[in-house]
């Protein structure tokens, strides 16, 4: 069994909005991510998915539950105590039209996080991460800037400043969804690599196809629960939970003679001031029960392998 | 009769340094009514500013040339006076991010209200209540029509989008990238709607997009464009099953499917820039299969059967 990098133990992160409302973001979600392993977070907008990989990267602070990063209790570290942690674990966010400093030379980009954390060798490291990001040779991009870049290559900048610390685990936060259709596939297959290679990935995406492809384990997120979870295949194939069930079937499919069966929900994700009672999905479940508005189900295995479902009907 | 047909359209822009570019380099289709069309391919290749100028709203330093023919009638030709007859009337178009696009201090309503009422359609409490009769259509209560776009969610305001462009019961809808930038569930939900759209008022409909599996889905047809040109043009099904163009192919060998268990590969590359001439196939760069003649000059446009075209030289002949 790979080390355990990131866990994340019983999550809970609310706001404040106005006087006595409390929003809560993430509502008691747990989950783990070894080395060498591909998880994906998935759902649809405002389910807590950014909010709980922002947490583990102390860029948000958790209400409550632990956060730990290789047996270090990282849940209410200071920014001094956070920086050798920051070392080990990089974000890379989802626009890199946006997150690249226009003025930076690519070599700058890419050597700030060596002169912030005061690493020397800052040229090698500098080339090594870059062809570790499929910019080969390196010398073509070093003297650029981002504007010269397409989506693809300034996504591969942003990959090798991530690198260049030489991390253990990367964090995406939706990686490729700014990107044109056709170079996709190059930075998801980057980061495949980067986990062969024995970093821990953790992916926030509400791509499920994309998820199916590359992650070994997929969580599926709703308002603020994980909801589902299991190795990507059995996820996928075998849905438990009818909001996985229908997220699945609504996904288009490339060949227009794989007639789908979709099964749309109606209305939209219910705002997290405001959660229903019982179940969550409960209003907008198409199986829901009586018993479904009262009782609120916790994560239970479902099939083998790790796979769990909080429905009650499963 | 195809209710649009476009043929050989060119559109260029004039950039400083007498330059040009050369946006839409003679794309040529036609449009039955009722039929939804899909006009897909990379970002920069031309999609939006071939639907831009069937609408005739191009910004002011572009020029095009071609014919666009609805129901018959060349607007093109007509100008700027022509165009602005049919536009809304016959021909309308949502455009991307057009959620976003409401004014935040005006009703929903009285925005689709406006152009019922500049089009001379209704006025007053009759204007009013053919906007509750357009919400309806789309899945919104005709109640809902004096609140405000911030107490719409993201759905809604695509479906107020789309209500609005409906406004004058035109015969063509445009759609540019309905659905980018909403959740899966919603998007979902738009897809049914425009479905049920074009099959109820017998619209035609095209949609530009870059999401291959979206067009498989809700079209019958497609064309793919790539550097100006259209590159293929079939059914999704031959698209898919049995593409003339490596475009195509690679293109649905880029896009990851949910069930099938195959690599998913990206193109390597990217799109050539336009302000330049191109000489030979403007793919030949990034195609797994060119050859010789490729870097000589366009390849022709050859038919496999009925309503399939291709432009190449290799995979058409195979």
């Amino acid at each position: 069994m790979s080390e355990t990098l990131l866990t994340i133990q019983d999550l809970v992160v609310q706001y404040r909005q106005g006087r006595k409302k409390v929003v809560k973001a993430v509502d008691g979600v747990s989950l783990t991510v070894a080395a060498g392993e591909f998880v994906a977070l998935v759902g649809e907008s405002g389910c807590g998915k950014t909010t709980t990989a922002q947490t583990a990267m102390r860029m948000v602070p958790a209400t409550s539950g632990t956060i730990t990063y290789r047996d270090r209790d990282i849940t209410n570290a200071t920014q001094r105590e956070m920086r050798p942690i920051r070392r080990e674990l990089q974000i890379i966010f989802q626009d890199p039209y946006e997150s690249l400093d226009p003025r930076f030379r690519v070599k700058d980009i890419v050597a700030e996080p060596l002169e912030i954390h005061g690493l020397d060798n800052r040229d090698e490291r500098v080339r090594a991460a870059m062809e570790r990001a499929g910019l080969t040779p390196a010398d073509l991009y070093l003297e650029r800037y981002p504007h010269e870049l397409s989506g693809g290559q300034r996504q591969r900048v942003s990959i090798a400043a991530a690198l260049a610390l030489e991390p253990t685990m990367l964090l995406a936060d939706e990686p490729v969804s700014m990107l044109d259709v056709s170079v996709r596939a190059g930075i998801l297959g980057l980061l495949d690599e980067l986990r062969s290679s024995g970093l821990g990935i953790l992916m926030i995406t509400h791509d499920l196809s994309t998820a199916a492809h590359y992650a070994d384990r997929i969580c599926v997120m709703y308002l603020g629960r994980i909801v589902e979870e299991g190795p990507a295949h059995e996820v996928i194939r075998n849905p438990q939970h009818p909001y996985t069930k229908a997220l699945v079937s609504v996904v288009p499919q490339p060949d227009p003679e794989q007639s789908m069966q979709p099964e749309i929900l109606q209305g939209e994700t219910p705002n997290p001031a405001d959660v229903p009672t019982g179940c969550r999905f409960h209003p907008r479940c198409p199986v829901a029960t009586a018993a479904c508005s009262s009782e609120d189900p916790q994560l239970r295995p479902a099939g083998g392998d790790g796979h769990r479902a909080a429905c009650i009907l499963v | 009769m195809s209710v649009l047909a476009v043929e050989d359209l060119h559109v260029w822009f004039e950039l400083p340094d007498d330059k040009e570019l050369h946006a839409v380099q003679g794309i040529s289709f036609g449009l039955e009514r009722g039929e939804r069309m899909g006009l897909v391919g990379e970002s920069g290749c031309g999609k939006t500013t071939a639907i831009l100028a069937m609408m005739g709203l191009l910004p002011p330093n572009a020029s095009a040339a071609g014919r666009i023919l609805l129901d018959g009638e060349d607007i093109l030709a007509g100008g700027d006076a022509t165009m602005r007859l049919h536009r809304w009337n016959d021909i309308a178009m949502v455009f991307q991010g057009a959620m976003n696009a409401f004014d935040p201090v005006k009703t929903i309503g009285s925005q689709i209200q406006e152009p019922i009422e500049t089009a001379g359609l209704a006025k007053g409490k009759a204007a009013r209540a053919r906007t509750a009769e357009l919400l309806e259509l789309v899945g919104i209560s005709g109640e809902r029509q004096d609140r405000f776009p911030h107490e719409f969610s993201g759905g809604m305001r695509q479906r107020a989008a789309i209500a609005m462009a409906l406004a004058c019961q035109p015969k063509v809808l445009l759609a540019d990238e309905p659905t980018t930038a909403l959740d899966v569930m919603v998007q979902a939900q738009i897809l049914e709607l425009l479905v049920r759209l074009t099959d109820e008022l017998g619209l035609a409909m095209i949609m530009v997009t870059h999401d291959l599996p979206l067009v498989s889905q809700i079209c019958q047809r497609a064309a793919v464009m790539y550097a100006g040109h259209i590159t293929e043009l079939g059914t999704t099904n031959e698209l898919y099953h049995h593409p003339l163009h490596p475009y195509t192919r690679m293109l649905f060998g880029a896009t990851p499917d949910l069930l099938a268990e195959r690599d998913v590969v990206s193109i390597p590359g990217s799109p050539p820039r336009l302000d330049e001439p191109i000489a030979g196939c403007p793919f030949r760069p990034r195609c797994d299969s060119a050859i010789d003649a490729c870097a000589l000059a366009y390849p022709p446009t050859r038919t496999a059967e009925p309503g399939h075209s291709g432009s190449c030289f290799v995979e058409v002949s195979a």
